[in-house]
């Protein structure tokens, strides 16, 4: 039989008993649209904690770390090393030394990070009054936090932007000897940060006195999925690198085991739905026994009866799949709704809770038609052995 | 040049196992059919005609002896081999039509093709064309349960020929037909094999028909009793030597126990050719041995 054929017959023996398919179908449906619905709350749960710890501009960052091992020194050649990897677009290395923020009579810890104007590209960091970067290379210009200006009583941005202040850098030499530069450095920005104490001056101006080892260099690429070249290319050369892409990793790890947890709860409606049509074929089978002779006596491959009621399973998985499919997504939608209604009226923000990525939703039609399809084989491979002479005679 | 018979049996024997009782349905069975011959296998329930003609349609497999379709073994092929021969090298009709309800007319005369593989135009074309045959092109699109036991008989005579097959096996096929209905049934299988050559193999326990056949076949207890060429009819040269003797057919029929023709039909009513209780019959017949 031409699968065409097969697929006929197949359709008008469902339709032969419209209620009895609607009701295995539905079993699918019911099974279906469960996975869907709580497999893409987990998804759009997972895509919104994702989203709370970076956006996805810092997926495309890696931080280099100096390594521990002798003789691999995160300098400027390692710099120039990693500029050249294809898909970095931009490198930046950052310098760190302990530091004091001091005026006339008073003076303030903070850290005083070396950076190349591009790290502001890179990193989320912005200032909040004042400018957002400094006006070159070698300019002696300082992005400070509000936290480092308390301690010098300079926290009203309007009266310490364009200030010069003096900053103190030490640097621990050997043998424990602290080596002190005093740098004097224009506050061109300042961050609302009043938590963590920062300032962020031009590399250059740290290099002039450093022996150029950097802490960490930032490296970008252009595309995500390059990053995992990047990232292997430079732990090869032996540094280790750190990347927010670890913690988006340990959160996916999470919510992986959570769509597994809810996508079982879908996959035991499945499963009583693959007994529903397994029960059905089984009962079309005593059913059409006659007619299975008759179709064997006339001339039918046992094949030819096999697959015609493979195929009613599958398409009752077929089916199923599909209406299952825009059933759970239909569900997610109104109660995605009816959630960030409630919270917005409460002074909420909405977000989308569920979220139904393409190849999931495939994947989920493909897996009702496979079930289905499997649910079928047993009766449909019966029905194929029934004997020509004894099913004629079944009545 | 000697004809390869379309159909030989050579010490074809069934037995049947129903519980510790061993059912012979058939007893060493040997006989030959013709290219063009209109056959019939005459005898009462139980004889074995219809075991007979399940082995002649590969529906079953002998217990011993062997099946030549124009000199191929039939035990030679297996189940996908027995479906091509079911589906293109016989025809058959049963006493109860055996039509798909599912269906309508054009699409069970057409089935034996799809199971050919052949495509949809060509076959319902195919399946028109039988239609218009059997006189009911009209009917086309209506289901069986929507015609009357006639009709549906004709319709299952259109499918049985549908592949252009070597046989034609009837199974009473007048079994369940008023007598009129049962008229057209015959006049058409008869005008199949007058017209068209087809071989014929009418499965009867209506002598009636005997009168048009060319040679019958005897039937009791699982065996060939007698054969016997209707000379009235035409010679078959194949089997000369056999005495011709058409007068002494119904003579013959009263011999092997048949009953008379009103009887006939009220047997009919009685008991409808239903192979399950041919079965339980020979069991009874077996234990009153």
């Amino acid at each position: 039989m031409k699968p065409i054929d097969i697929l006929r017959l197949s359709f008008g023996n469902l339709r032969r008993n419209m209620l009895r398919t609607v009701l295995t179908i539905s079993g699918v449906v019911v099974g279906i649209s469960t996975i869907v619905f709580l497999v893409s709350l987990g998804f759009g749960l997972q895509n919104l904690a994702v989203s709370k710890v970076a956006n996805l501009d810092a997926l495309t960052l890696l931080t280099v770390n100096a390594s521990q091992k002798e003789g691999i020194a995160l300098n400027q050649e390692a710099v120039d090393k990693f500029k050249n990897i294809t898909g970095v677009i931009a490198v930046s290395p950052l310098i760190s030394f302990p530091a004091q923020v001091s005026v006339p009579g008073a003076s303030g810890d903070t850290v005083a990070y070396g950076i190349n104007p591009d790290y502001f590209n890179l990193e989320d960091i912005t200032a909040d009054y004042g400018s957002k970067n400094f006006s070159g290379p070698d300019a002696n210009e300082a992005i400070v936090s509000v936290g480092s200006l308390k301690a010098v009583n300079l926290t009203d941005p309007s009266t310490t932007l364009g200030k010069e202040v003096d900053f103190k850098i030490v640097k621990v030499a050997e043998g424990d000897k602290k080596v002190e530069n005093i740098v004097k450095l224009k506050i061109v920005g300042i961050t609302k940060d009043e938590s963590t104490k920062y300032a962020y001056m031009p590399i250059n101006i740290i290099n002039k006195f450093d022996g150029k080892v950097f802490n960490s260099v930032k490296l970008k690429s252009k595309e995500r999925d390059d990053m995992i070249e990047i990232r292997k290319t430079v732990e090869s050369m032996g540094y280790p690198t750190t990347s927010v892409k670890d913690t988006v990793d340990q959160i996916n790890q999470i919510f992986v085991v959570i769509q597994w947890v809810l996508g079982g709860f879908g996959m035991v409606a499945l499963m009583v739905a693959a007994i529903g049509i397994f029960n059905t074929l089984t009962i079309a089978l005593l059913e059409r026994t006659h007619e299975i002779g008759i179709m064997k006596a006339i001339g039918g491959r046992n094949g030819d009866v096999a697959f015609v009621f493979t195929a009613e399973a599958s398409m009752i998985g077929l089916f199923g799949g599909a209406i299952g499919l825009a059933a759970g997504y239909i569900m997610g939608f109104l109660i995605n709704l009816l959630i960030n209604f409630v919270a917005t009226s409460v002074g909420g923000t909405a977000n989308p809770l569920f979220f139904t990525p393409l190849w999931f939703a495939s994947f989920v039609v493909i897996f009702a038609f496979t079930i289905s399809t499997i649910a079928g084989i047993m009766p449909a491979r019966r029905a194929a052995k029934l004997d020509p002479l004894e099913a004629l005679r079944y009545e | 040049m000697a004809k390869v018979p379309v159909f030989k049996a050579v010490n074809v024997t069934k037995t049947y196992q129903l519980g510790d009782i061993e059912v012979k349905a058939l007893q060493n069975v040997n006989l030959e059919i013709y290219s063009g011959e209109f056959v019939c296998f005459f005898g009462q329930s139980g004889c074995g005609k219809s075991t007979l003609l399940s082995l002649i349609a590969g529906l079953q497999k002998p217990s011993s002896g062997e099946i030549f379709v124009r000199g191929e073994k039939l035990s030679e092929l297996d189940n996908t081999g027995l479906a091509k021969y079911r589906r293109s090298k016989i025809g058959i009709v049963f006493q109860s039509f055996n039509l798909i309800p599912s269906m309508n007319i054009i699409e069970n005369i057409a089935l034996p093709l799809t199971f050919a593989r052949i495509g949809k135009k060509q076959r319902l074309e195919r399946a028109k064309s039988l239609l218009e045959t059997v006189g009911l092109t009209k009917y086309l699109d209506h289901t069986s349960s929507q015609l009357s036991g006639g009709q549906q008989q004709r319709v299952a005579i259109a499918r049985s020929l549908v592949t252009a097959p070597w046989i034609l096996l009837a199974d009473e096929p007048t079994g369940n037909l008023d007598t009129k209905s049962a008229n057209e049934v015959m006049r058409l299988l008869i005008s199949l094999n007058r017209k068209s050559k087809r071989t014929v193999i009418l499965i009867t326990h209506n002598p009636e028909y005997l009168d048009y056949a060319d040679r019958v076949f005897f039937m009791q207890d699982g065996k060939i009793i007698k054969t016997q060429v209707n000379s009235k009819v035409k010679e078959v040269e194949e089997v000369s030597k056999i005495e011709h003797v058409s007068d002494e057919l119904k003579e013959a029929a009263k011999e092997v126990g048949a009953v008379g023709q009103d009887e006939a039909s009220a047997d009919i009513q009685a008991l409808p050719e239903e192979p399950a209780e041919s079965l339980s019959e020979e069991k009874t017949e077996e234990k009153k041995k």
